[in-house]
């Protein structure tokens, strides 16, 4: 059901993909999600065992409307073991040791099914990565760090968001990203900055008014000149509109907490 | 850097003319002034000059152009060696007509009976394309000598250099990697996991996150940036806040998609661009393709220059801040390799060289051409100076029999190799070989009467015969004598020059290991899990949470620690033909882990070179605060004391270092050595412990 108005993949950014966006709260399974749900089959790759344990048995079967369909140390033993077009998200570590990475298999599993949904995990911060994607497999990719799966409000929704073709981006990376030097975010103002911040979480208008303590209207009207700055074009609807700032967003800023230690 | 070994190419060349021509001056000099018709020593002379001075003008006039008619496409047929035989043939036989018409001007055979003439027009060529052939062997030896002593020694020198230069570079590299974990790792976390009592289960996962945050995740990028393995391009964007990347969208793709950079040649190109990086300053960085490299280029640019490793992958900067990397699937050549300060082995010294030389055995080939000149010699003997009948028949038979006789019975002799007596020898023999038939010749020509003047003769005879027998003769031991041992050297150098290509792509596959041994136990058992335990003390599940902190603190890192503590393992590399197995080496304190090691390696060298061994086994125990360093061989045993070699003051020095010593005793069919070392975490001063 969530995937009906699915549109298909071209040239340009995913279109929507049917989840009606309204501004009454942050959706996801702990988010107060009311009505008929679909649920969402979830395969785990994970190289390190006590870590993938620990996610598919202790974390991702407390989500409601999410089921782990399976758990795999590496991306070759999920592609003989599952057949993309039963998956819905991929959870997946990026550095899987040698062979095929994490973003490897997601974009290879998601060429074989458009509608997956990608959930990096990561015990580096480099959400970039997302902005480096090929234009085919773009949107609906997630990235969290390791250390903040506990925050289940927070996994459910980028399971959900990605599975929607939305982005979420783990909130303790985007506390550390700051613009770099010369790029299109600099036209922005820091309160637009904050706001563009918050969407790059996957976070509702709604949840967005609450943090900065604004009305719902206001930071409506912010992301709508967010998305004018940045010069994005007018003819994608407006949750595409959101994954292409997040993109841009991504591509133009550096996490400035994990500047190399020099070396002793 | 392969010699042809045949010991019968011809070449043509003025120089066995030019041999020829002292002999053949003196021949007609004594013939002239010893012949019943003349007599006189300046009539002597001057035929000799008028002789011998046409032949070589003849010489000089038709080589040339014999040189040239070889360049032109119709004297091809000059090039092959039926064409070199044939200039010797027609070039010889003509100044022998020349020399011998010549002479009988001066009155010397008086008639020159054909049958003379014949012989002499007949072997003079001979002798010539015996003279060619050791003359070419002689070129061909001293090429190689310096193909070997050039070209060989270079590449050998510098894949030496290269890899001491390797060697240095990972050391330093392990030493620093190091440094690292025990300095921003294995302290913060002893530190956090004594601090951790009386905080709530938060708190703890807060502090853990963080030292994930602040002291883990940044050496992703330090001490084994595994975040490269994801690409060049991210691995530079997430460096710093401040770096500009610019790169063209195939650039980018290639590199994701990791056909770019081999993964080695990427790394380095990273740790590059990380040192180059200024502090506090906006850098821009671009990678440009060029030719068959990437261009990387990084500006403003700090100072700095390439280390080994970053040499090996073939890196090479073109100015301040500009570097070229091999994309992938192009291998560095050897002459990008730049040069460094190492020792090089002594040469061998020339005293050693000559006697090599010289004593190298003649294979048989050899001693059938020296039979076969020495043969032809004596019909010129006879030739020249008598009429023909049975007096002068005999006297060259006997004469030519003495020089073969000799020259076999001394080819038979043992001689000594490399030694002053075998070098001595031979020199006597050939020298033998000369004097002696001439010696027997003027001996037996005054018996039958045939010489008036013995004493006057005597001389120019032995000039003569020294000339012909012992200098060609000496010429061909040493032509094949410098040949052989070219060879040798040749064989040497290039065994280790693959030993020195053995042992980089070993510092190589060790250096991976290792990376691939920190990337496993640091970023993925020791974050991941860390990452775990976080996880689980924020749902509240502190004991497992702490359970894998402890082991993390307590094994994990320590055992981390242990392996980069010995950068090369006390097993030295074993020489060819040889195994070395070590036990025991875990527990050696890190001090004497390179003395050991060295001292083993001397101990499998000696081994195998005294007592042919295949085998060396090593127990390192301690016993009472004495590390003992059993080794044990399966060679000869031993055959006499071993006291006063290079190998014992070797060992003698590194074990002292140490407060040790060491004893040598025959085991069986081995030999066993016993390294004692006091450990020198015991006792600040450790005394040697007696055996």
């Amino acid at each position: 059901m969530l995937m009906t108005q699915y549109g298909g993949f071209g040239d340009g950014p995913p279109p929507y993909r049917g989840i009606h966006r309204d501004s009454t709260g942050p959706r996801g399974p702990l988010g107060g999600h009311t009505g008929s749900v679909t649920v969402l089959r979830v395969a785990v790759v994970e190289d390190e065992p006590l870590y993938r344990e620990l996610l598919s048995t202790g974390l991702i079967a407390h989500l409601d409307d999410v089921e782990v369909i399976g758990s795999y140390a590496t991306g070759e033993e999920l592609f003989l073991a599952v057949k993309p077009s039963d998956v819905d998200v991929l959870l997946t570590d990026v550095d899987l040791g040698p062979g095929i990475d994490g973003t490897q298999t997601g974009i290879r599993m998601r060429r074989s099914n458009p509608r997956l949904g990608v959930v990096l995990l990561s015990n580096f911060a480099m959400p970039g990565l997302l902005a480096g994607l090929p234009d085919d497999v773009r949107g609906g990719w997630s990235y969290l760090l390791k250390t903040s799966v506990a925050d289940l409000d927070q996994l459910g929704l980028a399971i959900c968001e990605s599975a929607a073709g939305g982005m979420v981006i783990d909130s303790a990376l985007t506390k550390t990203l700051v613009p770099q030097g010369s790029s299109p975010l600099q036209v922005l103002t820091p309160r637009q900055v904050d706001v563009l911040a918050r969407m790059a979480n996957g976070w509702s208008n709604k949840r967005i008014a609450e943090d900065l303590v604004l009305s719902v209207r206001t930071v409506e009207s912010v992301i709508s000149d967010v998305i004018a700055a940045l010069a994005i074009p007018r003819d994608i609807d407006g949750y595409n509109a959101r994954v292409a700032c997040v993109l841009l967003y991504l591509q133009h800023t550096v996490s400035k907490s994990e500047t190399p230690a020099s070396r002793p | 850097m392969t010699l042809p070994p045949n010991y019968t190419r011809l070449v043509l060349s003025p120089w066995p003319f030019l041999l020829l021509a002292p002999p053949e001056f003196f021949g007609v000099a004594t013939i002239v002034m010893r012949g019943p018709y003349t007599g006189d020593f300046q009539q002597g002379l001057l035929a000799s000059t008028v002789a011998v001075g046409a032949s070589l003008v003849l010489l000089g006039v038709a080589y040339p152009l014999v040189i040239v008619a070889r360049r032109r496409p119709w004297g091809a047929r000059l090039r092959t060696t039926t064409g070199v035989v044939l200039v010797y043939v027609i070039l010889g036989a003509t100044q022998a007509l020349l020399i011998i018409t010549l002479s009988e001007g001066f009155g010397a055979h008086g008639g020159s009976p054909p049958l003379l003439t014949v012989i002499y027009v007949f072997t003079r060529p001979i002798n010539l394309i015996i003279l060619a052939i050791v003359v070419s062997q002689l070129g061909e030896g001293f090429a190689t000598m310096r193909t070997v002593n050039g070209e060989v020694a270079e590449r050998l020198q510098l894949a030496r250099r290269t890899n001491a230069m390797l060697e240095a570079a990972e050391t330093a590299m392990r030493e620093e990697s190091r440094a690292t974990l025990v300095h921003q790792v294995r302290g913060p976390l002893r530190e956090l996991v004594r601090n951790a009592d009386g905080r709530t289960d938060n708190e703890v996962a807060d502090d853990l996150d963080a030292f994930i945050a602040t002291r883990l995740r940044p050496l992703s990028h330090v001490l084994h940036p595994v975040s490269v393995r994801l690409g060049l391009v991210s691995a530079v964007r997430s460096l710093d806040a401040e770096v500009l990347l610019d790169a063209a969208p195939a650039i980018e793709r290639m590199d994701r998609d990791g056909v770019l950079l081999d993964e080695g040649v990427r790394l380095q190109v990273y740790r590059w661009i990380r040192d180059r990086l200024m502090p506090d300053a906006s850098t821009r960085v671009a990678l440009v393709m060029r030719g068959r490299e990437l261009e990387v280029s990084v500006h403003p640019s700090a100072a700095g220059s390439l280390d080994a490793v970053q040499v090996v992958a073939g890196l090479h900067e073109t100015g301040r801040g500009v570097l070229r990397a091999p994309l992938r699937g192009q291998v560095p050549s050897a002459s990008q390799i730049a040069s460094g300060q190492v020792g090089v082995e002594a040469p061998v010294p020339v005293r050693q060289r000559i006697r090599d030389v010289l004593t190298t055995p003649l294979p048989r080939r050899v001693g059938l051409v020296a039979l076969i000149g020495l043969a032809l010699v004596p019909n010129q003997l006879v030739a020249f100076q008598f009429n023909v009948d049975w007096r002068s028949i005999l006297l060259g038979f006997t004469t030519a029999g003495t020089a073969i006789t000799l020259a076999a019975i001394f080819n038979l002799l043992p001689k000594p190799r490399q030694t002053v007596s075998g070098a001595v020898l031979v020199v006597l023999e050939w020298v033998s070989t000369g004097v002696f038939p001439v010696l027997v010749f003027s001996a037996a020509a005054s018996a039958l009467g045939l010489y008036s003047t013995f004493a006057q003769n005597i001389g120019l005879d032995l000039f003569r015969g020294t000339y012909r027998f012992t200098i060609i003769g000496l010429m061909l031991v040493i032509a094949h004598g410098v040949v052989v041992q070219a060879q040798r050297a040749l064989t040497k150098a290039t065994a280790d020059f693959e030993a020195e290509e053995r042992r980089r792509a070993e510092i190589l596959a060790q250096s991976r290991q290792l990376d691939a041994d920190v990337a496993e136990a640091l970023h993925r058992t020791v974050q991941g899990r860390l990452a775990a335990a976080v996880v689980l003390m924020r749902m509240g599940r502190r004991p497992e949470a702490w359970d894998i902190v402890e082991d993390m603190a307590g094994v994990e890192i320590p055992r981390l620690l242990d392996r980069m503590g010995s950068p090369l393992g006390v097993a030295p590399n074993p020489p060819d033909g040889m195994r070395i197995d070590v036990y025991g080496a875990e527990a050696l304190p890190d001090e004497l882990i390179g003395d050991v090691r060295t001292a083993l390696g001397e101990l499998a060298v000696n081994a195998q070179r005294h007592g042919s061994a295949t085998r060396l086994v090593v127990r390192i125990v301690s016993e009472g605060g004495v590390w003992m360093i059993n080794c044990l061989d399966n060679g000869s045993g031993l055959s006499g004391p071993m006291t006063s070699g290079l190998g014992s003051r070797l060992l003698e020095e590194l074990t002292a270092r140490h407060g040790g010593h060491w004893v040598m005793q025959s085991a069986g069919s081995g030999c066993r050595v016993t390294l004692e070392i006091p450990d020198p975490q015991a006792s600040p001063s450790p005394s040697p412990v007696s055996a």
